[in-house]
């Protein structure tokens, strides 16, 4: 009995690294809530052609669709908490980023020119909280919490403190296209943060830049002398995140066409940390995974899609969300699964102990 | 290098202080006029439409009638720091204190607070709910349109265009708010048996969130034929619009929202929604009145309801076209 035990533990190494990766279990837990859906609703994988905007339609897509903004804030966080940072203000960049769009756009502004405008207000913010926490060393938490709160303040400026509306601009098509609309019946903004997320994927990992960031979040002072530049590394990777809040701001406030200074973007820097953790990214920085993150915003999506799917009661849709996020980390514990094994391992002495006795 | 950084802590830290001090002196100044009677107003803060509207207004309203208000917005609807705010109006003994609470609850102790020391209270907008006798006789009067009106306007619609019955979806606020709660008690009053509504979720006021919520609505539902989406808000309803535009469905679908915004209004002059019912911002006038007839010593009503209108296409182009909209 025993020594059946080892030899199949022995025998599925692949199967066993794959237990204990983070990744596995987003995918599963990915597939689960699928599978629940489409237990309680049947049509839910169901996808048809749809004339009217051109491309698939079901609710998967429209999940590909939400996903695209997590996708993006998600992966300026990994960078940043990679760094042994956190960056509250994503949210709120959002915010600024997208009434800035709206608001160029009411003003008579050339489409093009109001997106890389916004873009860049949102580049400027990142930068801000960039240049505070690199040359001036101040704590990423409050310096972010501060622009988390400004950026806020800042969105109903620029707004005037109304939800600006830019449905009815003519000439605004791009930006909507971007949000809403499809490449080959993908959603376009899916397309578009998948291939920024692999963009920045290839420069980390093909280049040293990842490797850089990594070590700037395990020690600073030792990767100075060692010949990186942590100032830089860290300046890049708020500057980056805010560029990437702003994208995701665009996505969100496009979708619609309008900017809600309050709700855009709100509590959104808490999914993002979320589909960071549980893409096995450490809190504490030194080690990020992307394609982790990427799977984490989708399953954030995923449950909120999931929560609509299931018809929760407004009032539980908070408490049903941190069930499936705890029950997603405490599957992805690592002290978890040495449990089963030693579980498993004290079965195996007992039965042992057993046989001796017999 | 670490004593620069002991500086610019030294100058920052002595910014704070004197900003700190100047609104203490600014405070004071502004408490010490006696020749006006000052009004506390514990605020929602700048919101979007109708929140902007109605505070600008009433701002406005107390300004003209002689009164000195002092603002004191919160932010992303804080309960805590209203409760703040209306406790330092107590301690600084303000004439009156005019409350637009974020929620309904928790008032009890502050109101209590504010009786002791004889300042009378009108709440506007959202109504509070209070247990407490003594809590409750501090507040003189609620001033505000009726939300419980304007649910049972929308479920009057759809009675009437759909007389057979139907099919549709409530996208309700955030939950517990009393918004949510009245206007959702107008519409179950009101409504007709034949009419089902298949499911009710929150949106939580927000465009975004609406279009996404009843993409996954319509998709859902997609056999059982859904004809009607009463947004609780306009916000919702323009992010419903959208879904149902996107799904192919304008025209089928008709859309109820409440509120009576600008954007909502064209939206129905452009007929992607159905029918708005206004939520009327517009009452500085009527508070200011009523907390000036309060301090003189006449009586005031204890519930001073604020007519608001109803618009279809026709009436939406032609109040457009006027252009006397506040919002």
């Amino acid at each position: 009995m025993a020594g059946h035990n080892t030899k199949k533990d022995a025998g599925n190494p692949i199967l066993k690294r794959l237990l204990s990766s983070n990744l596995t279990w987003s995918v599963v837990a990915l597939i689960v809530l699928i599978v629940i859906c489409t237990i309680f609703d049947h049509g839910f994988l169901s996808l048809s052609w749809n004339e009217n905007t051109g491309g698939l339609a079901g609710p998967l897509i429209t999940m590909l669709q939400e996903s695209a903004r997590y996708l993006m804030i998600a992966t300026g966080m990994t960078l940043v908490i990679s760094t042994s940072g956190i960056d509250l203000s994503v949210g709120s960049v959002m915010a600024v980023a997208g009434a800035a769009a709206m608001q160029f756009l009411v003003s008579g502004l050339n489409v093009w020119l109001a997106i890389l405008l916004s873009l860049l207000v949102g580049l400027v913010l990142g930068c801000i909280n960039g240049a505070l926490v690199s040359m001036l060393g101040l704590q990423p938490f409050i310096t972010t919490l501060i622009m988390m709160l400004a950026g806020r303040g800042l969105a109903k400026v620029i707004t005037a403190g109304q939800n600006t509306d830019a449905g009815s601009v003519a000439g605004s098509e791009p930006l909507r296209w971007m949000a809403n609309g499809f490449i080959l019946g993908i959603p376009a903004n899916f397309v578009i943060a998948i291939i920024i997320v692999c963009l920045v994927g290839l420069l980390c990992r093909k280049t040293a830049m990842g490797m850089m960031i990594e070590s700037v979040g395990i020690n600073q002072e030792a990767s100075r002398m060692t010949g990186i530049k942590p100032k830089k590394i860290l300046f890049l990777v708020y500057a980056v995140s805010g560029l990437l809040a702003a994208i995701a701001g665009l996505f969100a406030t496009a979708s619609v066409m309008r900017v809600d200074v309050v709700k855009t973007g709100q509590d959104l820097e808490m999914y993002a940390i979320l589909a960071v953790v549980i893409g096995g990214t450490s809190l504490l920085g030194g080690k990020f995974s992307l394609s982790g993150s990427a799977i984490g915003a989708v399953l954030i999506a995923m449950i909120r899609k999931t929560i609509i799917t299931l018809g929760i009661d407004s009032a539980a849709t908070p408490a049903f969300f941190a069930v499936v996020v705890i029950v997603i980390c405490v599957m992805q514990a690592p002290k978890i699964h040495s449990l089963s094994a030693e579980i498993k391992r004290k079965r195996a002495l007992k039965s042992e102990a057993k046989a001796v006795t017999a | 290098m670490k004593n620069w950084k002991r500086a610019i802590a030294l100058v920052a830290s002595g910014a704070a202080l004197l900003s700190f001090a100047a609104c203490g002196n600014g405070g004071n100044a502004e408490g010490g006029d006696d020749s006006k009677p000052t009004i506390g107003f514990v605020a929602v803060g700048p919101e979007g439409g109708f929140r902007t509207a109605n505070e600008n207004d009433l701002q406005d309203a107390f300004k003209k009638a002689g009164f000195d208000l002092i603002y004191s917005p919160t932010q992303n609807n804080d309960q805590q720091k209203q409760i703040q705010a209306f406790n330092k109006f107590v301690n600084d003994e303000v004439d009156a204190i005019v409350l637009s609470s974020t929620e309904d609850s928790g008032w009890d102790e502050s109101l209590k607070k504010a009786k002791e020391a004889e300042i009378p209270v009108f709440t506007v907008d959202r109504d509070v709910d209070v247990t407490d006798p003594e809590a409750a006789s501090a507040i003189v009067s609620h001033i505000g349109p009726s939300n419980e009106w304007a649910g049972e306007q929308a479920a009057d619609f759809v009675n009437e265009n759909f007389p057979d019955g139907a099919n549709g979806f409530i996208l309700e606020g955030p939950a517990g708010l009393s918004v949510v709660k009245d206007r959702q008690t107008g519409w179950d009053n009101a409504i007709n048996d034949n009419v089902t509504v298949l499911e009710s979720q929150s949106a939580n006021w927000s465009t975004d969130e609406a279009k996404t919520v009843t993409a996954g609505l319509l998709d859902k539902h997609k056999s059982e034929n859904p004809q009607f989406i009463f947004a609780q808000n306009d916000e919702m309803g323009l992010g419903a619009a959208q879904a149902v535009e996107e799904a192919g469905l304008k025209g089928q679908v008709k859309i109820i929202t409440i509120d009576g915004t600008e954007a909502a209004l064209q939206a129905l002059v452009d007929g992607d929604l159905s029918f708005v019912i206004e939520y009327n911002p517009i009452f500085g006038e009527q508070t200011a009145t009523a907390v000036k007839d309060y301090l003189d010593g006449k009586t005031v009503e204890s519930d001073i309801v604020i007519d608001s209108q109803t618009f279809d296409a026709a009436s939406a182009k032609e109040a457009l076209d006027a252009g006397t909209r506040a919002y």
